[in-house]
Order: C-alpha cells, then structure tokens, then sequence
C-alpha cells in the first residue's frame, strides 16, 4: 500500500486547536489567550474496548497499550504517566468522562489508521477526556518482530498516546511522492504523521524530538535545570515565515529536535534540549499534508530553500541560547 | 662561542682586577726616556673560561627550575563530524540510517600564549606544568543534504580555549650544540582541556595530549642573583585534543608551535 496512511489527532470535539509556537504541540484558546492543550494531572487513566480484530485479542490490545504507555512513561525528564482502569464495553468517542482506547470498523477512512479525539474544558483548557479509535478496516499485528502486510498496533498505539498527552504532530521525516502517493522514507519521530508501512517495527520507541515534547508540557523535577532552549525567527524578505520547519541538530550526540514556527512573525522556539552546540537546519514543511500540522494551510510558506544558521547555537544548562535570526531565500 | 655561566662572569671580574692591578704597577715603574723602546713586559695570560661548569651553578642542574613564556600557535585541525540519522522505514529492524545530512567541524587556526614551569628532575629530566591560552575559531561544513546540494559552510566563531597540562621534558644531551647553550629537547605529556565561546554561553571540557621536542638556546650568561640563565625557547608539538567542541568523541589533531624566552633558577 503506497497511499499515505495518515495517523490523525483531528477529531477536537470542542474547539479547533492551533499549534504553539515551537515544538508539536497543540494549543486551545481559552479567554483569548492561547495555552498549551494538556492534563491537569497525571496519571491518565484509561479504559480499552473488549473487542479485537483478526490477529488482535483485547489483551493484545492492553498489552500494546500498556507497553507504549511505558514507553512515554520511561521518556527522558517527563512526568507523564498512565495506569490501565479496566475493559469496556463504551466505545471510542463516547463522551462519557473515560479514556477509551478501542478499535471501530470506518472502512470510510481509507487512509486513516487512527485518530484521537479531545475533551477540552474551555475555561481551563486542560484535556478532560481524550478517546483513541484504531480502524478496522485495517489489517493489524501484535508480533513481536511484525508481520509483513500488517500494522504494527504498538507504534500506531504510541503514536496516538502522544496526542493524547497533548503531542501534535512532528516533521521530522522525509517522504517521497510516487505513483501511489506520498511515501515516508526515514522519520526521526514517533509522531510524524505519516506512518511506516505495514510490516515495520521500528517506530516503537520515542525518540529524543518526542521525548522533548513530552517533557516540555510535563516537566519532571529536573527538566528545567537540565535543558536548554532555542527561540529566534525565520524571515524571508525580512518579514516572518509562517510554517518554517526548523530543526536543532547536535552533531555530538546526534540528537534531532525539530520546531515549527507557528506565528506570522516567523517566531519558533525549540525546548528540552541537552546543554551542548547545535546546528540549526530550516526547511519547508513539503513533506507530508500542511493540513497534518496547521489548521489554515494557505498561510503556510512552502516555497523557500533549505537554509542553516551561520554558526553553532550553544545552549546552556537551564537557560536559552540568544535569540537566533535565520534569512531563508525563495525556491 | 664558549660556554657560559655565573663562574664564567666570576671568572672575567676577577681577570678585570688583575688587569686594572697591573696597569697600576705599570704605572710605579720609571718613566721612559724619550724614543727609548719600552722594555718587554711578561704579561701573564688571564685566566682562562673553565673547561667544567661547576655542577652546582649550572642551569639544568637537578633541584633547580625553570620558568618559560612564550607566542603559541595551534593550527588547523578537524573536529570530528556528525550525522543527522533518521530511522529508515523499512521491515525487518532499525538497519542503516537514513543519512539526512553531514556537518564536519574544523577548528581554524589560532594564537594564543603559553607559560610553563619545569622543575629538573635530573640532568637529563625535567617534569614541566603548562597553561596555554589560545583565541580559536571553529566552523562547520555541511554536505550530502539532498535539499541543499550546493552545501553550507559557516564563517566560523569565536571560541577561547585553555590548556592546563603536564609533561615529561627530556633533555638530548647528545645534540646540544653551541657548546651546550643550545640544548634540545623531546617532551610528552597531557592535561585539561576547558573550551569557552565567545558569548560565554557554554563551557565545555575534554583532553589535550602532545608530543615533540624543542630547543633552548641560552643567550645570556646571567650567573649572579636568582636567575642562573636567560634564553629562547621554541618547540614544536603534535596536539591532540578530545572533547571540547569536537562534533565527535574522536580525537582532533593538530601542529603546535611555540617560541618565547626561559630564564632558569
């Protein structure tokens, strides 16, 4: 299957959300302001449907959930955190006050393996429930090694736990469009939003991009002290780029972290770094949907070179680098 | 050239008196008629330089020390490169990355100056302490990024390093030269390496190793007060440095040069 299978965090039931400036990570409006799209306390506590698919048994599904669960719990500097309640009869979408994660048969979303949906409370804006559907329609496995022509249910599960601790989608990948669509070729994300093909296990572990996120909407006790940040702005003609895809890279460690500037004024903010020198590598987003990460796509400028800072961004412990200017030139 | 040292000077200031002696009882002698031929004066030889230094005053000597400042110079040198990876899509395991891009660091050369401290150990060892400081510059070059093929060089920054080290000075005796003021040397040693940018934004620390060899040639023959001896001293090293800036846990290396004056206690 060449078409992209898109793995959705769209399904907001109160409000359309707007990225925050910086990493992939939602904002709702509240009073006019916009804040960050979390939980007011930790651990979620979720619920998972007592229905399975061919090749998936509920247990299977705990498992894989339990397991990606851990696996956002065991992220370097976050204090998230989730505890299984019980199986439930409730499906995906019902607004009833529980987490539920479950499959729904929706062969009418021929692309789409799974999505999340929100519960916002608007006064707050903490998520107050959040559901995960994984679709049906589609074939999927729980093999230790994978199955070939099947989905790995664990990294489409990780990738959807991550939006339901708030994480929107990252662009830290590389695609190839052919004549059945758009194809990823190598991601350094579990949340990229264009899954690996079927058969492939690779996205089961979040990387330090994810990892960042995380930490960044629920710090643990030393996050702060221990990381740094990056802000600065992307100008094209001087004026702010809306959409740039910017990304530090720390050429020691090998550590990506990538950002998206999310205002008109071109203004990003990369946080959760580990103290060090970074290369800083801005890109358009061309490689997957715009729609994947901004809600008004036409505003996005897609149509810049690749450009890099003119020299090593140091971030220091528990503080941020000075701000960062980067011109980008047109295509 | 003769070889010098504080005796040597004694030795002059004492055939300057005699000198002086004699010319005073040249100077009690009757005068000479006029177109009389002055009667021939057995002059007595002065005495001549010491073929042996005395042991106890001669710089190098074991027990005794050295100070040395000097113009240091640290060239070029590659600091490792790092690959942004990304996780390829495919079945069957995480297999090669999928290479995004490459950045190659290289440190430019720099000026900067060192002192050292060297207490001989014997005639032929010494144990020497070094602090360097050096205003360097970095830089890095990108490649093999499918989106920019043209690549991307940076400017470079500023970056201040500093070298606390220690080595073991070994004197070739076999080659001095300019009957022993020139005086060759091999050295080895290692110590901290502490890197500081410009902006003062982030330290970072690592290994500096070294070896090569050098000269002192003693210039002065200063043998009186506390310095026994004053001269230049060049030296030339291969500098490895870890850590720091590097982009790599590998190794950085690089020629270095110094050239400054020693005055030995």
């Amino acid at each position: 299957m060449r078409r992209a299978l898109l793995l959705c965090a769209a399904l907001l039931t109160l409000q359309a959300t707007a990225a925050l400036e910086g990493y992939q990570i939602y904002g709702v409006q509240v009073d006019g302001r916009l804040v960050e799209l979390k939980w007011g306390s930790q651990p979620v506590r979720y619920y998972v449907t007592n229905r399975g698919v061919p090749g998936v048994s509920p247990d299977d599904l705990r498992g894989a959930a339990a397991r990606a669960f851990a696996s956002w719990q065991g992220a370097a500097r976050s204090a998230a955190s989730a505890e299984f309640v019980a199986f439930t009869s409730a499906e995906p979408f019902d607004d009833d006050g529980r987490v539920t994660l479950g499959f729904l048969s929706r062969p009418d979303l021929d692309r789409v393996l799974g999505a999340t949906s929100f519960l916002v409370d608007r006064v707050t804006g903490e998520i107050v429930e959040s559901d995960i559907f994984f679709n049906a329609a589609f074939p999927w496995s729980v093999a230790a090694n994978g199955e070939s022509g099947r989905f790995d249910l664990e990294s489409i599960v990780l990738h959807e736990t991550g939006h339901l601790f708030g994480l929107g989608h990252s662009a830290l990948g590389e695609t190839e469009l052919g004549a059945g669509g758009r194809r990823v070729i190598a991601a350094e994300t579990v949340m990229f939003p264009i899954a690996f093909s079927a058969g492939t296990t690779t996205a089961r572990t979040p990387r330090p991009d994810d990892e960042a996120g995380l930490s960044r909407l629920y710090p643990d006790a030393g996050a702060e002290g221990e990381t740094g940040t990056i802000s600065g702005r992307v100008a094209r003609d001087g004026r702010g780029v809306l959409g740039a895809h910017v990304v530090a890279f720390n050429p020691k460690t090998g550590v990506l972290v990538g950002g998206l500037t999310s205002s008109d004024d071109g203004r990003f903010v990369i946080g959760g770094l580990d103290p060090g020198a970074y290369i800083l590598r801005v890109e358009p987003l061309d490689d997957a949907d715009v729609e994947s990460f901004f809600d008004s796509p036409a505003e996005v400028d897609v149509g810049f070179r690749v450009a890099y800072h003119e020299a090593l961004v140091l971030v220091p412990k528990g503080g941020g680098a000075r701000a960062i200017e980067i011109e980008v030139v047109a295509k | 050239m003769r070889p010098f040292s504080p005796v040597h000077v004694a030795a002059c200031i004492v055939a300057g008196v005699a000198l002086s002696a004699g010319v005073a009882a040249a100077q009690t002698k009757p005068a000479r008629r006029p177109g009389q031929k002055p009667a021939p004066q057995k002059v007595e030889p002065l005495p001549s330089r010491p073929a042996v230094i005395p042991v106890s005053r001669e710089p190098g000597r074991p027990g005794s020390f050295e100070i040395a400042a000097a113009a240091h110079w640290l060239g070029a040198g590659n600091a490792g490169t790092g690959t942004a990876t990304l996780t390829p899509n495919q079945a069957g395991g995480a297999g090669q990355g999928f290479t995004w891009f490459r950045a190659n660091g290289e440190y430019q050369p720099s000026a900067g100056v060192r002192a050292t401290f060297a207490y001989n150990l014997s005639r032929t060892l010494s144990a020497e302490a070094g602090f360097t400081y050096s205003a360097s510059r970095i830089r890095y070059i990108v490649s093999d990024d499918p989106e920019l093929s043209s690549g991307f060089t940076s400017p470079g920054q500023r970056l201040s390093e500093y070298f606390v080290d220690g080595a073991v000075v070994v004197r070739l005796k076999r080659l001095a030269f300019a009957h022993g003021r020139g005086r060759p040397f091999a050295l080895a040693g290692g110590g901290y390496l502490r890197q500081l940018h410009a902006g003062r934004a982030l330290v970072e620390t690592g290994q500096v190793y070294y070896a090569g060899g050098g000269v002192k040639y003693l210039l002065s023959p200063w043998g009186r007060g506390l310095v026994r001896a004053f001269g230049l001293r060049l030296d030339a090293r291969a500098c490895v440095r870890s850590g720091g800036f590097g982009f790599s846990d590998g190794a950085t290396i690089s020629p270095a040069a110094s050239a400054g004056i020693v005055a030995a206690f």
